[in-house]
């Protein structure tokens, strides 16, 4: 009894002083934005090559910053605004599409906090009914295959359109093959 | 040319087929009879109503009966109505009674059926004499009284409904769908779609649902006192059911689920079935109208499988469904009482909305053919298909009248998408409402309070 509580209570201490150093290095973080940068600068001189390495650091912090930034914010962008296509009544993953699902998958990994929508859109030649059948399935299966790459399933949710919210209501096969979309939403 | 030809080939033989109680006597009958009967109208004379007292307002309101009444009759297809310049005498002034018509003056107009009546307006209510005579035959089919109590404006109309239902129980033995009402969507330029309500012949639409998010689907239940739709209300597709009156009620049927689409309702009004994406696949499951699983009806045939768009035989036996099991869209028959699955349709990649004949023995459909939507009807028990339209842009989502004798559908023959309606054999096709935007799936309620 009494060895039991001294193992509890030595965890409990541990448990305390990890709290503390969390909540310290947090508020550091907070206070000193410096100090963060920093922690990335580090960061990228391990994982980049070296003549990167050298321009980064020859760069303004601030300079730095803004880039990291734009850049950032080009990624979330690309990863709006990359949709991926489908064949007519068909949810089948395209080849030429693969790449651009493992860009997401990549960025989605960079990003955990990011939760996202999957939209499955299809063009206006089929049935209103079947359609929102089949634009589902395009999400789901767009949504299978992050997930086969490594993304969390919890993190992604679908939704149909079917052939309500067509990119481009004209009728020609450019605007079909246009509207066959899954296009992915940050939400 | 060649395919023009193959419709009329087409078209006689599935006349044919109608025509016929069992495929069995469809042969003996082709050479007697091939007729349909839309194209052959029986003329009807609707001479001027009498007026009791003749103030401008019963003057209006005996015009506008007539007016109507000759509407609503050509509106069957079944009649047609004779020009009134034929008539060699004027029942509202001579009398409406049997012992007042001469029926070889009426013979020459040209008209079988004739129609007098006499309008008596008195306060807060309208009474209406009127009589029904067969000009061949000379003789009284019916004299009936109707009442309405109420404003006479506003019940003119259920009064002149209710005497045109009278005539056609006299003239086919069966009631008429003029206590019937269709439902569609409607999109306005800046609005999302929503479900609309009119009467059978177009009158009076009014907007049912106000979800401010897409609203798809209707489905009316077997009493017309309710529909079944799916909507973005949830920002997903899910089923509610609401009154089929404005500023009902609206439930939530289903939630779970990422696609929860296409309710249709069982004939007994209970239960309901629907496209359901619960277990990964799109597929039809049985619930009751709260949303609770009570069967799945359709199995597992594939990780990424499709069955959507339920429609049951007026029985419940059977019901009808869109599969991609084939690989493309089409229509499946299970039997509810054996479970078995077999395939209706085979013409063509693309063949969806089923909608089953009230008389059980038809299934219309929209079938995707050279660029195009057109609808056709074919037997239950399979067969070849007759294309009722051609070459009018995209005609789809048929739905038949309570009597079976038309089909209401939307169609884009003039650029956007309206609501039209023909008669069962493709002919008579007509606009039947006019209104700004895009109207889609318009279905045909039962025939309601006749």
């Amino acid at each position: 009894m009494g060895k039991t509580w001294r193992v509890r209570l030595a965890l409990i201490t541990v448990l305390l002083t990890m709290l503390v150093a969390v909540s310290c290095s947090k508020k550091a973080v907070e206070t000193d934005p410096a100090a963060g940068i920093t922690a990335q600068e580090t960061m990228t001189e391990e994982t980049s090559d070296d003549a990167a390495a050298t321009d980064a650091a020859l760069i303004a912090e601030e300079e730095l910053m803004k880039k990291e930034a734009a850049a950032r914010e080009e990624a979330r962008t690309a990863f709006q605004d990359t949709d991926i296509y489908f064949n007519y009544d068909s949810s089948a993953v395209q080849d030429s599409d693969i790449a651009i699902l493992e860009a997401k998958a990549e960025w989605l990994k960079e990003n955990p906090g990011v939760r996202i929508t999957v939209e499955g859109h299809c063009d206006d030649r089929g049935t209103t009914d079947y359609n929102l059948a089949l634009g589902d399935r395009r999400a789901a299966r767009a949504m299978a295959f992050l997930e086969s790459l490594g993304v969390e399933a919890d993190r992604m949710v679908t939704v149909s359109y079917g052939e309500e919210r067509p990119l481009d209501p004209t009728a020609s096969e450019a605007a079909w093959s246009k509207n066959r979309r899954a296009h992915f939403v940050i939400r | 040319m060649k395919k023009t030809y193959r419709i009329i080939v087409q078209t006689l033989l599935l006349m044919a087929f109608l025509l016929s109680g069992t495929p069995s006597q469809a042969e003996d009958r082709v050479q007697l009879r091939v007729t349909n009967p839309f194209e052959n109208k029986t003329p009807v004379a609707v001479p001027a109503f009498h007026i009791a007292a003749a103030s401008d307002h019963e003057k209006e309101l005996a015009t506008q009966a007539v007016t109507l009444l000759q509407e609503t009759l050509a509106f069957t297809g079944y009649f047609r109505m004779v020009n009134p310049e034929a008539f060699l005498e004027a029942p509202s002034q001579t009398g409406i009674t049997e012992q007042d018509i001469h029926f070889d003056r009426w013979r020459s107009s040209g008209a079988e059926l004739l129609v007098t009546g006499s309008l008596t307006v008195s306060g807060q209510a309208i009474i209406g004499d009127f009589y029904l005579y067969d000009i061949f035959r000379q003789k009284s089919l019916f004299g009936v009284r109707l009442r309405g109590a109420g404003s006479p404006d506003e019940n003119l109309r259920p009064l002149i409904l209710k005497l045109a239902d009278k005539i056609m129980v006299t003239y086919s033995g069966k009631h008429g769908f003029f206590g019937s009402r269709i439902a569609f969507v409607s999109k306005g330029s800046s609005t999302p779609k929503e479900i609309w309500t009119c009467d059978f012949d177009g009158y009076k639409p009014a907007q049912l649902t106000r979800n401010k998010a897409i609203t798809l689907t209707p489905a009316w239940s077997p009493d017309g006192s309710k529909i079944a739709y799916t909507s973005y209300v949830n920002d997903k597709p899910d089923i509610f059911v609401q009154g089929a009156w404005p500023g009902a009620r609206r439930d939530i049927v289903t939630a779970k689920g990422t696609t929860n689409i296409t309710p249709a309702w069982l004939p007994d009004g209970q239960m309901m079935a629907a496209s359901l994406t619960i277990e990964g696949d799109q597929a039809i499951y049985l619930l009751t109208q709260k949303g609770k699983i009570r069967k799945r009806l359709t199995r597992k045939w594939g990780k990424w499988g499709i069955d959507v768009s339920p429609v049951f035989s007026p029985s419940g036996d059977r019901m009808a469904f869109v599969s991609k099991r084939s690989g493309s869209p089409q229509i499946y028959i299970k039997n509810l009482n054996n479970g078995r699955i077999e395939r209706l349709t085979f013409d063509g990649k693309y063949n969806t909305s089923p909608a089953w004949s009230p008389t059980g023995d038809q299934m219309a459909y929209a079938g995707f053919k050279d660029g195009h939507f057109d609808i056709h009807v074919m037997d239950v028990r399979g067969g070849r298909p007759m294309q009722l339209t051609l070459g009018t842009g995209d005609n789809e989502t048929p739905s038949w009248s309570p009597d079976g004798s038309l089909i209401v559908f939307s169609s884009t023959r003039k650029g956007k998408s309206s609501i039209y309606v023909m008669n069962a054999y493709g002919t008579d096709q007509r606009q039947l409402v006019s209104l700004p935007g895009e109207q889609t799936a318009p279905v045909w309620s039962s025939n309601l309070n006749q």
